[in-house]
């Protein structure tokens, strides 16, 4: 099992997770996967596993079946089908897959909520001033 | 916007009401139509036109137009892809949102954040059942019995005032 820590902000060691897609990385963790810590990233992140704190990407978060997130999320797209506590951000578009479970505010420009998904929280919709990368 | 009834639709364990010919009630309102108020509806509920206010309904509520207000879905709430939901409180079972739809509120999901229709009539007070006072056995405690003072009756010894002979 892997456990990543802490990931120092703007230089995600994502050495073993990390893939890269036409040309984009993206940082990719695992079923038995845990991030504890704030993990700003240039590129995409597929969380899986266990992941706990505050994830900002530049790219897309997408967050699969099974997984348990409780973090501040916030990219560009962010897809949704497992179990999320916390705020989440989408620069872009929201998924919730209808096996999300989220319990949390979000902001987001365009929201897409299947049939099956839970949502607790507050929702704002809108263009965005501020950017990721957390500067 | 799909008008397609899913399957899960009739299904429901919600009971909406049913009209006269056994099919759930269902109100529409149509994209010229304008409500400002309250709307509650037993059954499923369409909006297409615009809403100032409050909707609540026990069935489905399905909205491809405006509406402004807190919004009560017993049990599914759809936003269409060109509807559009400002709502305070947004309570529902389900929820739905298509691409393209706007949606701005608080949402409370879950059947904890939906009364269930049992629970919209005024439940009738439970009667208490009386609880017996216990009632405390007091042991009867024999008064004392005062002795009651003795009046001392002096005896006069009898004066023979005289012999009679």
């Amino acid at each position: 099992m892997d456990v990543q820590e802490a990931v120092a902000e703007g230089t995600a060691s994502a050495d073993n997770g990390e893939i890269k897609r036409d040309g984009k990385k993206q940082f990719s963790m695992s079923p038995g996967d845990i991030l504890e810590g704030r993990l700003i990233y240039d590129g995409s992140v597929h969380a899986d596993g266990r992941v706990e704190g505050e994830v900002r990407v530049t790219g897309n978060i997408d967050v699969a079946n099974g997984a348990t997130v409780k973090a501040l999320l916030e990219g560009a797209n962010v897809t949704l089908k497992g179990a999320v506590e916390g705020p989440v951000t989408a620069r872009d578009k929201l998924t919730l897959g209808r096996n999300a479970r989220l319990s949390g505010d979000i902001q987001v420009r365009r929201l897409q909520i299947d049939d099956g998904a839970t949502l607790n929280g507050n929702v704002r919709m809108g263009e965005f001033e501020h950017q990721a990368s957390g500067q | 916007m799909s008008t397609r009834r899913p399957a899960s639709r009739l299904a429901t364990r919600t009971p909406a009401a049913s009209g006269s010919n056994g099919e759930r009630n269902s109100v529409v309102l149509g994209p010229n139509d304008r409500l400002v108020g309250q709307l509650f509806i037993e059954g499923d509920l369409r909006v297409s036109g615009t809403v100032d206010g409050e909707l609540e309904a026990t069935g489905d509520i399905e909205i491809t137009g405006r509406v402004n207000g807190a919004v009560t879905a017993y049990n599914r709430l759809v936003v269409g892809s060109g509807g559009s939901l400002i709502g305070s409180d947004v309570r529902v079972a389900r929820l739905t949102v298509e691409d393209g739809a706007t949606l701005t509120g608080k949402i409370s999901m879950g059947s904890a954040a939906v009364p269930s229709p049992k629970a919209v009539e005024p439940e009738p007070a439970k009667p208490q059942a009386a609880k017996p006072e216990p009632v405390k056995l007091q042991a009867a405690k024999p008064e004392p019995v005062k002795p009651q003072p003795v009046k001392q009756q002096t005896v006069k010894p009898i004066q023979q005032k005289g012999k009679r002979r």
